[in-house]
C-alpha cells in the first residue's frame, strides 16, 4: 500500500522543491531577441559586445548570441537624365542577435533604456519576441524533406509545419 | 448464302454486284477487343494502400529529420582560401624596437587598460546605484500600496516589440538632391 506524495503544505502533491524552480518575481514569458543590424562590421560587432556586458551587469539570463547571415544588396547609380550606371556599390547588412531569458518585469524598461543609451552610430536595434522564423533564416533549407512534407501535405490535408512558407 | 441473297435482290441486280457484297452487317463493327467491365475496388483497399504511403513518406521524413540542418555560413567570420593558402607568405619579419620604443608602448597599454577599467568601474556603479533607486523605489511602493507594487511587478507587454533607429554621426543635409538610382538584393539564394 503507498501513501500519496502529500507536501508539508499539505496541500498540493506537488514536491516542495518545485516551487524554486519559478522565478520569484513576474517574469517576461519566452525568449527576447535584441537584434542589431548595421552596415559597418567592426562597430555592429563591439555594440554587440557592449550589449552582452549590460546583460551581465543587470543580471539577465543571457540564452544564447548569435550571428545571423549577412543580406548583402547591389546599389547602383544613374548618370543625370538617363539610365547608364555611374556607380556601383556594394552594401551587406551585418546582423549580431543577443537572447535573453526570464526577464524581470520591472528590469526590461531598464535594459532597453540602457541599450538606447550605449548605441554606437549607424546600428539599429529591433528587441521583439523570438520566434521559429529566426532559426529558419539562419538554416540551409532541406529541398528534399520539404518536398517530402509537402506530399504527406497533399495526402493528408494537414498542414505539417506552420511556420513554413508557402512556395 | 448466296440462296439466300438470290432470294431478295431481284435477278436483274445480280449481276451488278459483286460476290464480295454478300456479307452484310447489321450489327456495328469493333475493331478492338470489346472494353473490359471495370472492376471495383475494395475501399478497404484503397484506404490501406493510401496508409503504407503516408507512413512510407512519414518514414523518409523522419529519417531526414535525424541529422540538424545546417547552418548558412557566415560570410564575414570566414578567411577565404585564397588567404588560407598565402597565409605563409604573408608572414613577415618584425624588425627589432629599440628598447625606449618598446617601454613607451608598454606604459601606453597600462595607462589604456586603466582608463578602460576606471570606465568599466563607473559604468557598473552608475548601473548599480540605478538598480538601487529602482529597488528602493519598487520597496516604498509595497509598503503604500501593495496593489500598485504587483502592477509595477507585472512585465509590460507593450514594451516589445521595440526599434531604436540608427543614430547618424552629421545631420542630413539640407537642399541635397538624392541621384537616381537602383538597389538590388543579391543575398545567397538557397531555394531555386
Amino acid at each position: 500500500s503507498s501513501s500519496p506524495v502529500v507536501s508539508s503544505s499539505g496541500s498540493s502533491v506537488d514536491p516542495d522543491y518545485l516551487k524554486l524552480l519559478k522565478p520569484p518575481v513576474p517574469v517576461h514569458e519566452g525568449l527576447i531577441n535584441v537584434q542589431l543590424k548595421g552596415y559597418d562590421f567592426p562597430v555592429l560587432e563591439r555594440q554587440a559586445r557592449r550589449v552582452l556586458k549590460l546583460v551581465s551587469k543587470l543580471n539577465l539570463t543571457l540564452s544564447e548570441a548569435w550571428p545571423t547571415p549577412l543580406r548583402s544588396f547591389r546599389v547602383q547609380t544613374f548618370k543625370p537624365q538617363s539610365t547608364t550606371v555611374d556607380k556601383s556599390y556594394d552594401l551587406p547588412i551585418y546582423e549580431r542577435n543577443v537572447q535573453i531569458a526570464m526577464v524581470p518585469g520591472f528590469l526590461l524598461g531598464t535594459f532597453i533604456d540602457l541599450v538606447q543609451k550605449n548605441l554606437a552610430v549607424g546600428v539599429t536595434v529591433n528587441i521583439h519576441l523570438h520566434g521559429p522564423e529566426h532559426l529558419e533564416i539562419r538554416q540551409i533549407p532541406d529541398l528534399e524533406l520539404e518536398a517530402l512534407e509537402r506530399q504527406l501535405e497533399e495526402l493528408t490535408g494537414t498542414p505539417i509545419n506552420p511556420h513554413q512558407k508557402k512556395l | 448464302m448466296l440462296s439466300l441473297f438470290s432470294r431478295y435482290v431481284p435477278s436483274c441486280y445480280r449481276n451488278l454486284l459483286p460476290n464480295g457484297a454478300c456479307n452484310i452487317h447489321t450489327s456495328s463493327q469493333l475493331w478492338a477487343e470489346p472494353m473490359r467491365k471495370r472492376r471495383r475496388m475494395d475501399p478497404a483497399l484503397l484506404k490501406m494502400r493510401e496508409q503504407r504511403k503516408i507512413r512510407k513518406l512519414e518514414k523518409g521524413i523522419r529519417q531526414l529529420k535525424k541529422h540538424a540542418k545546417k547552418m548558412k555560413p557566415i560570410d564575414e567570420m570566414e578567411v577565404s582560401p585564397k588567404l588560407q593558402r598565402e597565409l605563409a607568405d604573408r608572414k613577415r619579419q618584425l624588425p627589432d624596437l629599440p628598447p625606449n620604443i618598446v617601454s613607451f608602448r608598454q606604459d601606453l597599454i597600462r595607462v589604456w587598460s586603466r582608463v578602460q577599467s576606471a570606465y568599466y568601474k563607473d559604468e557598473t556603479k552608475i548601473i548599480s546605484a540605478m538598480l538601487h533607486c529602482q529597488n528602493a523605489a519598487l520597496e516604498d511602493l509595497k509598503e503604500a500600496d501593495p496593489g500598485l507594487y504587483d502592477a509595477a511587478m507585472q512585465p509590460d507587454l507593450s514594451l516589445i516589440p521595440f526599434k531604436i533607429d540608427a543614430v547618424t554621426e552629421t545631420p542630413p543635409l539640407k537642399n541635397y538632391q538624392p541621384p537616381d538610382g537602383k538597389y538590388t538584393e543579391t543575398t545567397k539564394k538557397w531555394r531555386p
